[in-house]
């Protein structure tokens, strides 16, 4: 073929011939024309080969010029797998073959194909198993093999995002039924909102490539008068270049258009998706130069590109001599038409072939694709009568040709309708899948329909857009009616298969499959249509059995002594056709919360952790001694002061009447006699008594309850009030408060000092003292000041207003300056309170622990009659098993530390686990919490804690289940059990 | 001119100060906030927020309400309460906006003052309270969103169909948007579509991000209390 086979206007729809595009393939310069697919610039420029196949490496070509095979499948840069057929050419596109070794053009795999017989269908389920250990070699190689394309793992993130999107009606296919069901929604009134969605770069389907008529001007009459109706239509919005890849319920709808998928929901849908067409099975059907009459229809009519320049036409219905009217006119010498049918179709397509001299030969089929060396295209055509069902006689005609159009029949394209639960059974007697059944507010028009007569299917297309304006609540006079004609075009022939004693006569194109693979497959055992599927992995490729599936489902039906219904369909589930992950990740939106001091910790070189939603300083200025900058921190809060931020605490109003009330059904202690002024411990439990949350309550009045929750459980503590209180009716209102308030704790024996040169508040021992709260002003803030402490020293946790945060946080660094004053991360704080005995929920709790085991009897109200989860607790009194436990290790700081979840052992056997575990450099001893059996509980009892490495008796030891630790139970809390320092 | 302050200058400061201060705001005193003001030239500007612009409004005067009978309470202080989901512009300039039954929020308006605010706070009182503050000027933060493209921009963060002609001024949706919870109220500025955002305070950074990535594509740009003002006429 000359490396010029564009053809002269008005061929070539879609390519503006004043603006050449450059271009490579396979590491050569190429020139198409803008509006070019890069299979359609190719083959305009000589190329045909595109791939090689899967399995056998043959060279392939576009088949349906429509990326309905794997045939088209290119590289373009780090994308692997792009459709050739459907990608537009773009100015200094790299494109590259895919599955070859050495070049496209000399495929040193190609030699599979002379191996065929020796890899019949399930070859590699039953080869590569034994003898044992073989798979091991066998797979690096299966694995260089397998796949199509390169994916670069380091490719960078590209850019894609998702768009809710709304319609009234939404049209799927934007061909003549389709643009027609638009237009006669969206005239039925002003307000409908229609979408219009097309997955070719423009409108127009069928009208851009199809030919009706024998002048061959129908169609270009209709897409011109279609088009710019449409295009007319202020409520109709058409989405070019846009996929729906899917139809869920109550009519949501993924739409991709680029790198943004489209959330559609409509009231409505129209189906007018088209139909694909189907492959005349005979050998070597898979040669370069074998398509579909509508693939040469699109190369010529869309693209101006001349399929070849000798044709043999085989066909069984009006669409095969429509193209062949194509070809003539396209200047290519049509050798023959072979008519699949006993009578030529009553059209006047056929007769126009007719005279045109062509030969026509009636119930004659192309048999076999003589093909060049190399597989390299098409030398000739071996044309046969057929004398039976798969059948033909024994003389062959052979005529000279590059070219081999097959237009034997179609499929419905139903996917969405078969994803909306529609039923679409064979009719026998048209030998296609027909609707009979659509879900509510589904309608289908044109060739999905079956339908492909023009005139009846622009005529559908109104009536399925009346119908669906009707559903979203749109009516306008009678619905149009629908002739009962669908003429001689788009027929299928029941059987476009003709086995050939040397095979090579392709079923499914990406998988290599033959018509015996799959007749081996079923007498194999793989009867059903489901295993025969799988085992033979027919339907599973690219193209997902767009090209394969109709004449699979006959191989099965008759194999198996079934009719088509009976043989039965594989389920079809979205996505329609390949996504890219990207598509459904979206926009990353990965919500975070800062206090409003967020900046001054990083300021100050704070490594942020997150906590839930939030970010928190973890540690201060750590470099490279993460432990050493913590141990700092606690010795700085130990003997001078320090600042942490507690913003991300929870708070929660608790006001009304019975506020006191909800107090004590929520919490586990006792809140009615709490006075105004103080604060209390609060600890939740659910109903099976677990704990749950825990914090402090600050009465403020006698009808206000302000209550601090923990981070990452005000959330679940606010719902459970919520849903309680919506069963109890008290009088009482709840709000969430974390989001209005900033905290600070400041601790330290210097923290009264440098607080009180901030307020006037008589903060003294006496005038303030442990546990006592109330409204204050400091650094002229309003604020809730406690006098409580986590950490165990003389502390005042400050809440403010939370845009008052920062400035707050400003006075008490710049008045504590000349004591010292550093900032303290989360990590500092769980050292110092562990120090102090003080339990972390969810953490030092799971989701067993009742308040009995975490030793917190102290914290359950006894005379109570309720509180939630009180009778559960009661009932797990006599049942306890584990108790929560301090403990120190021999060995000071050179101790191996157990880690959090380590386990205690006990005779060999599980006894308890390890919560938390530290270092005390207040202590000079490592110290933590387990959980262990009760009669290790004891002070003074021993256990022990499987580790997973580190030093056991000083010898450095690797993961073993016989490192042990030894670990003493001491009281609690290790440091200043008499409290002093907290209420000094 | 806008007063030369800086948003340090004040106890008060919107968590997002750091971001505008960077884009070039130019300061006004607002309710003991810097509030950015402009960024540049305020006609360009308030021609840009008739397409598609943002502008923190954080500093305007905000207060909540909420009980079993806040209805009965502020209606007794004179508050024309529309019904749940809805707001309605008090004779002040104020937007009530009715979360729901027992829930109200109050937004000044973009003047930076508001007299139903002041009334409420003044007249409330504990003893027998039947509804009670809900501390909105801090939980929250406010976002203004102006123009034409709002829909459009927002249909990217949020599944609300917020179009004009679906989502009638002063209509209320308490939903989800970019993955955080927001109250979203149309609140136009004279015949240009508007919304405002009321969100966690503590989120404010992270949704004005999602905000300036989402309006790239409509030419959005951040802009001042002035061009909202300007909106408005």
């Amino acid at each position: 073929m000359s490396a010029n086979n564009r053809l002269p206007s008005p061929r070539g729809l879609l390519v503006d011939r004043n603006e050449p595009v450059e271009f490579t393939f396979d590491g050569k310069k190429r020139v198409g024309l803008k509006g070019d697919t890069i299979t359609s610039a190719l083959w305009a420029d000589g190329v045909k080969t595109l791939s090689r196949s899967f399995k056998y490496h043959r060279p392939r070509a576009t088949l349906s010029a429509a990326g309905h095979d794997a045939n088209s499948l290119v590289q373009i840069g780090d994308e692997p797998s792009v459709v050739a057929d459907n990608r537009v050419i773009e100015p200094g596109m790299v494109v590259e073959a895919q599955n070859f070794v050495g070049s496209l053009d000399h495929d040193r795999a190609q030699i599979l194909d002379k191996f065929g017989k020796f890899m019949p269908v399930g070859f590699y389920y039953k080869t590569f198993f034994r003898p044992k250990g073989a798979w091991k070699y066998w797979e690096p190689i299966i694995r260089r093999m397998a796949g199509l394309g390169k994916v670069d793992l380091n490719a960078p993130h590209g850019y894609f995002d998702k768009q809710y999107l709304w319609a009234d009606v939404c049209v799927v296919g934007g061909g003549p039924a389709g643009m027609s069901a638009a237009l006669e929604a969206a005239e039925t009134s002003d307000d409908i909102e229609v979408v219009l969605v097309e997955e070719n770069p423009e409108i127009g389907g069928s009208l851009t490539y199809a030919r009706f008529d024998a002048e061959g001007n129908r169609a270009a009459a209709e897409r011109a008068s279609l088009i710019s109706a449409v295009r007319a239509k202020s409520n109709i919005r058409i989405l070019e270049g846009a996929y729906c890849n899917g139809w869920f319920t109550d009519h949501f709808m993924p739409v991709i258009q680029g790198n943004r998928m489209f959330k559609l929901r409509a009231k409505a849908v129209v189906v007018a998706t088209g139909s694909y067409e189907q492959p005349l099975v005979f050998r070597n059907n898979d040669l370069p130069g074998v398509m579909y009459g509508s693939a040469a229809q699109r190369l010529m009519n869309r693209y101006g590109a001349k399929p070849g320049e000798r044709a043999v036409v085989a066909t069984s219905n009006a669409d095969g001599y429509a193209t062949a009217l194509d070809l003539i006119e396209s200047g290519v010498d049509v050798a023959c038409v072979a008519d699949l049918s006993s009578e030529r179709p009553n059209h006047e397509l056929a007769d126009a072939v007719a005279d045109h001299g062509v030969p026509i030969s009636l119930g004659a089929t192309v048999y076999e694709a003589v093909a060049k060396p190399h597989l390299n295209g098409i030398e000739s055509a071996r044309i046969a009568k057929i004398t039976g069902e798969g059948r033909v006689a024994d003389r062959h005609d052979v005529f000279d040709c590059d070219t081999i159009i097959s237009s034997i029949g179609w499929q419905p394209t139903a996917n969405l309708i078969w994803h909306a639960g529609g039923k679409t059974p064979y009719n026998d007697a048209t030998s296609m899948f027909e609707i009979t059944e659509l879900p509510e507010g589904m309608h289908a028009a044109g060739s999905v329909a079956g339908c492909f007569l023009i005139d009846t299917v622009i005529e559908q297309g109104r009536a399925a857009g009346w119908s669906a304006a009707k559903d979203a609540g749109f009516t306008k006079s009678a619905i149009p009616s629908v002739r009962n004609d669908k003429g001689e075009m788009g027929q299928n022939h029941p059987w476009p298969m003709f086995e050939h004693a040397k095979g090579k006569d392709f079923i499914d194109f990406d998988e290599d499959l033959q018509i015996h693979d799959l007749n081996n497959a079923v007498a194999e055992g793989y009867a059903h249509i489901e295993l025969m599927k799988r085992f033979s992995t027919c339907g599973m490729g690219p193209s997902q059995g767009r090209h394969s599936w109709l004449n699979a489902i006959r191989l099965n039906a008759k194999a198996n002594g079934l009719s088509v219904n009976e043989a039965g369909m594989t389920t079809q589930r979205p996505p329609y056709t390949a996504e890219k992950i990207g598509v459904l990740a979206g926009r990353s939106f990965e919500p975070k919360r800062m206090t409003s001091m967020h900046h001054r910790h990083a300021e100050a070189g704070a490594a942020m952790m997150l906590a839930g939603l939030w970010y928190r300083p973890e540690v201060y200025g750590a470099g490279s001694d993460r432990t050493a900058a913590i141990h700092g921190e606690a010795r700085n809060v130990r003997e001078n002061v320090g600042l942490i931020d507690v913003s991300t605490l929870g708070g929660l109003e608790i006001r009304g009447p019975d506020a006191a009330e909800m107090m004590e059904r929520m919490y586990t202690w006792a809140y009615k006699k709490q006075q105004v002024g103080r604060a209390r411990y609060t600890l939740m439990t659910d109903m099976t008594g677990v704990i749950t949350d825990d914090g402090v309550a600050c009465r403020f009045d006698d009808n206000h309850f302000y209550v601090t929750a923990t981070t990452s459980g005000v959330d679940g503590v606010y719902k459970e009030m919520l849903f309680w209180n919506a069963q109890w009716r008290l009088k009482v209102d709840v709000t969430n408060v974390t989001g209005a308030y900033s905290g600070v704790n400041i601790a330290g024996p210097k923290s009264r000092e440098v607080l009180a040169k901030l307020t006037d508040e008589d903060i003294s021992a006496d005038g303030f003292p442990y546990m006592g709260v109330r409204m204050a002003t400091v650094a002229g803030i309003p604020c809730r000041m406690l006098r409580v402490g986590f950490v165990g020293e003389l502390g005042f946790e400050i809440h403010c207003p939370a845009h008052s945060g920062e400035a707050l946080w400003d006075a008490i660094m710049e008045a504590g300056a000349e004591h010292g004053i550093k900032p303290f991360g989360v990590e500092c704080q769980r050292l110092l309170r562990l120090e102090k005995g003080h339990i972390i929920v969810s953490q030092d709790t799971d989701g067993l622990t009742n308040p009995l085991e975490a030793d917190m009897d102290w914290a359950l109200a006894k005379k109570r009659p309720f509180y939630i989860g009180k009778r559960s607790i009661d009932i797990r009194r006599e049942h306890l098993d584990r108790k929560l436990v301090g403990f120190e290790l021999d060995g000071g700081e050179a101790a191996t530390l157990p880690k959090e979840c380590h386990l205690v052992i006990k005779d060999g056997d599980i006894a308890g686990r390890v919560t938390s575990c530290s270092y005390s450099p207040t202590l000079g001893k490592a110290i933590g919490l387990a959980y262990v059996e009760l009669d290790q509980a004891e002070p003074g009892s021993r256990f022990q804690v499987r580790i997973d490495s580190g030093h056991v008796s000083g010898k450095k030891v690797k993961m073993d289940l016989n490192n042990l630790v030894d670990c003493k139970v001491v009281p609690l809390p290790f440091y200043d059990p008499d409290n002093a320092r907290q209420e000094m | 001119m806008p007063d030369a302050i800086s948003p340090t200058d004040s106890i008060r400061r919107s968590n997002l100060y750091r971001v505008s201060a960077g884009l070039g705001a130019q300061w006004v005193e607002v309710n003991g906030f810097a509030c950015p003001a402009s960024f540049g030239d305020v006609p360009v500007e308030a021609q840009g927020a008739a397409q598609l612009g943002i502008a923190d409004l954080t500093a305007l005067p905000r207060a909540g309400y909420k009980g079993w009978d806040m209805a009965g309470w502020t209606a007794g202080q004179g508050v024309d309460l529309p019904e749940p989901n809805q707001a309605r512009a008090q004779a002040d300039g104020t937007l009530a906006c009715r979360l729901s039954g027992g829930e109200l929020l109050l937004l000044s308006d973009d003047g930076g003052a508001s007299a139903t605010i002041d009334k409420l706070a003044d007249a409330w009182t504990k003893e027998g309270a039947v509804c009670f503050p809900v501390p909105r000027s801090d939980t929250n933060a406010r976002i203004a969103i102006t123009g034409t493209s709002v829909p459009h921009m927002m249909a990217k963060m949020c599944g609300i169909d917020l179009r004009a002609h679906r989502f009638a001024n002063h209509a209320i949706v308490q939903t989800s948007v970019a993955r955080m919870n927001a109250i979203l109220i149309r609140n136009d500025r004279g015949d240009t579509y508007a919304l405002d955002m009321v969100l966690d305070s503590a989120s404010i950074v992270y949704m004005w991000e999602c905000l300036t990535d989402a309006m790239a594509e409509f030419d959005g740009r951040a802009i001042g209390l002035e061009a909202v003002r300007a909106l408005a006429g």
